[in-house]
């Protein structure tokens, strides 16, 4: 043995993932009926053999939350199939796999592949998944489903805000299932073309079918909304082709691939009448029955991407690899006007003439450069070193213009739209780029056998100089990591990790998107910015953190293996300049408190133990419970516009926002010596909290407590199969599912319940779900 | 004890040796390849009937001979001479010069090696060294078994089994309120992550949190007429993808979700609460879908009047 051998071996022993692995992997842990396996060690027999799987499954119960993305949604016998083809025809290498999974239920596929390895293949798929949203959502539109809702005959309006208008509204609500389904196409191919030559080539294509919630907004967003949350059809599809050119050598190799995406909807825009009779502010007949309102449907939309990937093995111990990516994400979709009420979608209605848009379609580009150089190395056999440069630019070329917006359809459009028009309904877009430059150097040292000590340093630079969007010009992060990771024999792996980051930037500047964007006849007028100057936006702002992880790896046994990590982490975001001199854009004698509003503080914090144990051959049991935290604190003002308020203390508000589940879970499996039979059980708890605690300023009304929002999810599996004969199995699955959900947004909340909104009603889901399961397999012909 | 001079040790050492050399190569011989070229050296042992059976690797794609790149058992364990011929005086058999089990006693770079002498040339593996998979001391074996026929960390429905090893946090993600359709196998950690390095954060299988998630959603993709800041610099600004309790994957709920960079005047900035919700008249922020029951179009608007994402 070597010296280096010696040096290596004091890493000997596997990390933490393969110490559990290895012990589980000797046998098949689990095979639960429709979800995936949550440990290694699954029984892959069903993607192993050549099999036929056939039977029938029955669930009691009616639900689309139990079905969500499963389908099985109904209380209804439903179909099991399930198809897996492995051949190797004749001896040269050919290769041809089938498979068929779900056949019976809405969220299926099948696919195949086909070739001669190590020379050519090809491939395709195809996919459906279901997601079944809400079935207890309500509505008064018709034509639910499409791109335009009306409202039905007899429906007189709405003369009041949705809590008065109950009676109203009640005989035309009826129900309608808001669902999506995704149909995947995937087709590939690779070709070997010598010389170390290979070719790539893939396409897919996701179609989307279906209905998604959305707030169909009548009223100006600034005194008299009024808004009814309706189904909005999703008929669009996204193509992509990526081709790639490989060249591969010993030492060397290099990528050229070209990935083009192209989104296209087949809806434009979306329109709906508007429920509400007219109210004050609004113009011309935009209310009951002749109002209209419309909204600009995602747009069409391409990108292109060419990317040089490459590696070069200088030496044995030292590597070189890179990327070069440049992209262009463009945009054109023809502009629909300020707003659908000017023409007339019904005789009557027209508003004020609007001003001409200052162009017809956006013609909205943006282009990302992406330079990735690294150098990996390991000139001693104690030490590695990695050093990485990273240059990532978004060069938003899409052109800034000046638009006179209409609130809402129910508005008029101010008469001139002009930078000398004091008008917050005046507003120039802001096209968001930046520039980003990053670097790191990352050592590891063995400074004793079984000890490993690793050390980096990362500094990122991202420049917002170039769009007027942001708070700062630019923003820096130093990063400092330390691990030690201790390994003793077999039995024990340990590892403890801090990282330091900070972020600190350019000064805070919350009039520059307001100065972008609004007229300067309203940043003179109104000096205080749409939100008051010490915000503090969390993704920009200044903030300390600290990361701790331990995780310990401990095999007393050697068939029982337990391991514990924790991870915590603390953004402190309370900066050192809020209520400096770039905040005080008042006079003197009105000055904005030195408090930072926004996010000031996040921690969040994950802790698990897991064990997996074999008590005896053919029996395999694990176990495990995870803590998870995620916790944020934010300061807020409540103002009117009004200086006084703006820079009240007494108007401030406090927010602590706390996400917090237990998830424990357990399972066992047993499979005689003569493996003619195996039978397991699994089961998972989870148990979710969300707690929401407000503190008001002294100026404000005390507000009533936000209640907890509660999940609770208890899903217990039986699974077993046994082998009548060589070819013949029999699969049996019981699976029972618990479910409740409350949460504030929903729960008692009827269509009326809101005082701007008709609502749908739905509410939270609760379900008890219990699933059989038998099928027959015919296998390994 | 009795003086024996050392040559006559090394002659008698020397001549058990020839003599185990040559039973070995008798031994070869006589046995047949059974899968790979050239495996017999290990077959005539590890056939079905061993404590350590290999054959099944002739069901996997390493044991296609047809294809000239198929390595054989040495390949990957080395020559392991020691190992064959069991040196005297040695009670347990030494192991192969490379070994992949929990036991082993070769370090992760020379367990990666023997994989990257191939797979480096793949386009998918050639930044695997200094990858953050590498750096964490997670070798191939540690994730993929290669002498059996389906690995389970290449099958999308068995997948997240063995990433959830190591990634315990996204295990317990995946059951709550909202999440990717993992748990149902639909998608796979793999959808998202390239595990052997990549260009991207995170080991994403593009070069930024968004491309990757534009795979998908091509439709949030734009550019827009009008932005949403946070939206076009990442998406996990507001959401967390391995799932949340909130609706949508968001990983706080609004409305104080958005007013934690909102305190414009009036409605953005008000103080919300159980005060208004029902059996109270319902504020329009707390209900329902929160802000977005009017700003609806929080990705972006593309309407020359969608300035407050309402449309």
């Amino acid at each position: 043995m070597t010296t280096n051998d010696r040096n290596a071996r004091g890493f000997a022993a596997r990390p933490l993932a393969a110490v559990i692995a290895a012990l589980v992997a000797g046998g098949a842990l689990a095979e639960p009926m429709l979800y995936v396996p949550l440990t290694r060690g699954a029984d892959m027999s069903r993607y192993t053999d050549n099999s036929v799987e056939a039977g029938v499954g029955y669930s009691d119960e009616d639900s689309f939350r139990f079905g969500e993305f499963t389908g099985i949604r109904k209380s209804e016998a439903f179909f099991i199939g399930n198809a897996n083809v492995r051949m190797r025809p004749g001896n040269d290498g050919r290769y041809l796999n089938a498979y068929a999974w779900n056949l019976g239920l809405p969220s299926r596929e099948l696919g195949g592949e086909y070739g001669r390895q190590g020379l050519w293949g090809v491939s395709a798929s195809y996919q459906q998944i279901h997601r079944y949203q809400f079935d207890d959502a309500l509505f008064i539109h018709e034509g639910l489903g499409s791109n335009r809702l009306t409202l039905p005959a007899g429906f007189t309006g709405l003369a009041g805000q949705p809590p008065t208008q109950a009676a109203a509204v009640a005989p035309f609500l009826r129900q309608y299932d808001i669902k999506q389904e995704r149909d995947i196409l995937r087709v590939g191919g690779k070709v070997a073309l010598g010389n170390g030559f290979g070719l790539t080539i893939s396409f897919r294509q996701d179609e989307r079918d279906g209905t998604k919630l959305v707030g169909a907004v009548m009223g100006n967003s600034g005194g008299n909304p009024r808004a009814a949350v309706i189904p909005y059809e999703l008929n669009d599809r996204t193509q992509q082709v990526e081709a790639s050119l490989h060249w591969a050598s010993k030492a060397a190799q290099l990528n050229l691939s070209y990935w083009y995406s192209r989104y296209d909807n087949d809806n434009s825009s979306f329109t709906w009448q508007n429920p509400y009779a007219i109210i004050a502010g609004w113009a011309g007949a935009s209310g009951f029955p002749t109002g209209y309102g419309r909204l600009a449907a995602m747009p069409s939309n391409d990108f292109h991407q060419f990317q040089l990937t490459g590696g070069w093995s200088v030496t044995p111990t030292t590597r070189l690899n890179g990327v070069v990516s440049y992209s262009i994400a463009r945009q054109n979709e023809s502009f629909l006007p300020y707003t659908i009420n000017t023409a007339g979608e019904t005789p009557g209605t027209s508003l004020s003439d609007p001003n001409a848009l200052p162009r017809s379609s956006l013609d909205g580009e943006i282009r990302n450069t992406t330079v990735d150089l690294s150098v990996f190395s390991r000139p001693m056999p104690r030490l590695s070193v990695k050093a990485r440069y990273r240059y990532q630019e978004h060069d938003n070329k899409t052109p800034s213009d000046v638009y006179g917006y209409v609130g809402g359809d129910t508005t008029d459009q101010v008469p001139v739209v002009s930078d000398a028009v004091n008008s917050t309904r005046i507003r120039r877009n802001l096209p968001p780029g930046t520039k980003e430059n990053r670097f790191k150097v990352d050592a590891d040292w063995q400074i004793a056998r079984g000890t490993l000590l690793r050390g980096w340093y990362q500094y990122r630079q991202i420049d917002y100089e170039e769009a007027a969007h942001e708070l700062r010009t630019d923003t820096d992060n130093n990063e400092f990591g330390a691990e030690i990771r201790k390994v003793m024999g077999d039995g024990f792996t340990g590892a403890v990790r801090y990282v330091f980051d900070q972020r600190r930037g350019s000064d805070y500047d919350n009039s520059r998107p307001y100065h972008g964007s609004f007229t300067s006849a309203t940043t003179t007028a109104q000096p205080i910015p749409d939100n008051v100057p010490t915000l503090r936006h969390f993704f920009v702002s200044s903030y300390d953190k600290n990361l701790v992880r331990a995780e310990a790896a401990f095999s007393p046994l050697d068939r029982l293996s337990l391991t514990a990590r924790a991870d915590w982490y603390k953004m402190d975001y309370k900066g050192p300049d809020c209520g400096g001199t770039n905040d005080q854009v008042l006079a003197p004698a009105n000055v904005f408190p030195s408090e930072c509003l926004g996010r000031t503080e996040a921690i969040g914090e994950s802790y698990t133990v897991d064990g997996s144990w074999v008590p005896m051959d053919g029996v395999n049991a694990f176990l495990f419970y995870t803590y998870s935290r995620f916790s944020t604190e934010q300061a807020s003002r409540s103002w009117n516009n009004s200086v006084a308020q703006a820079i009240s203390t007494g108007q401030n508000w406090q927010a602590s926002l706390e996400y917090s589940d237990h998830t424990a879970g357990a399972g066992v499996r047993y499979t005689p010596a003569s493996k003619q039979w195996d039978a397991g059980a699994q089961v998972v708890f989870s148990d979710g909290t969300g707690k929401t605690s407000l503190t008001p300023g002294s100026a404000l009304a005390a507000p009533l407590s936000v209640p907890d929002i509660r999940t609770k999810l208890t899903s217990i599996q039986l699974f077993g199969k046994y082998q009548v004969n060589k070819n013949v199995l029999v699969r049996l699955n019981y699976a029972h599912e618990r479910f409740r959900n409350s949460d504030w947004a929903f729960d008692n909340a009827t269509p009326t319940s809101s005082n701007n909104v008709l609502l749908t009603g739905h509410q939270a889901p609760t379900y008890d779900a219990n699933v059989f399961g038998v099928s027959v397999a015919y296998t390994g012909w | 004890m009795k003086f024996v001079p050392q040559g006559w040790i090394a002659a008698a050492q020397a001549v058990v040796l020839a003599f185990g050399i040559a039973a070995v190569a008798q031994a070869q011989t006589a046995s047949k390849d059974l899968v790979l070229t050239g495996d017999a050296k290990c077959t005539r042992c590890h056939d079905e009937g061993d404590d350590y059976p290999v054959l099944d690797i002739g069901r996997t794609r390493h044991g296609v001979t047809a294809d000239q790149r198929t390595p054989t058992c040495t390949s990957c364990h080395g020559d392991s001479a020691s190992h064959i011929t069991r040196p005297g005086g040695v009670s347990v058999r030494p192991k192969p010069d490379v070994t992949f089990s929990k036991h082993s006693g070769n370090s992760p770079e020379e367990r990666g090696a023997a994989c990257l002498t191939c797979h480096e040339q793949g386009e998918k593996h050639m930044s695997w060294q200094g990858s953050p998979h590498d750096r964490a001391r997670v070798d191939c074996a540690s994730c993929h078994t290669v002498h059996t026929p389906r690995d389970q960390v290449l099958v999308k429905q068995t997948q997240a089994g063995v990433c959830f090893t190591c990634h315990k946090e996204q295990r317990a993600a995946m059951f709550r309120f909202s999440s990717h359709p993992l748990r149902t196998g639909q998608m796979a950690c793999s959808s998202c992550h390239q595990p052997h390095g990549s260009v991207g954060d995170h080991n994403l299988i593009r070069t930024t949190i968004n491309d990757t998630c534009y795979t998908c959603h091509a439709e949030k993709r734009g550019p827009f007429l009008h932005e949403h800041p946070p939206v076009r610099e990442e998406c996990t600004n507001c959401h967390n993808p391995h799932g949340t309790n909130n609706p949508q994957m968001l990983t706080a709920r609004p409305p104080h979700l958005c007013q934690q960079c909102h305190v414009a005047p009036f409605h953005p900035s008000t103080l919300y609460s159980g005060s208004n919700l029902p059996p109270a008249v319902g504020a329009d922020k707390m209900l329902g879908q929160s802000c977005a029951n009017c700003h609806s179009q929080i990705h972006g608007s593309n309407h020359p009047s969608g300035q407050r994402f309402t449309r």
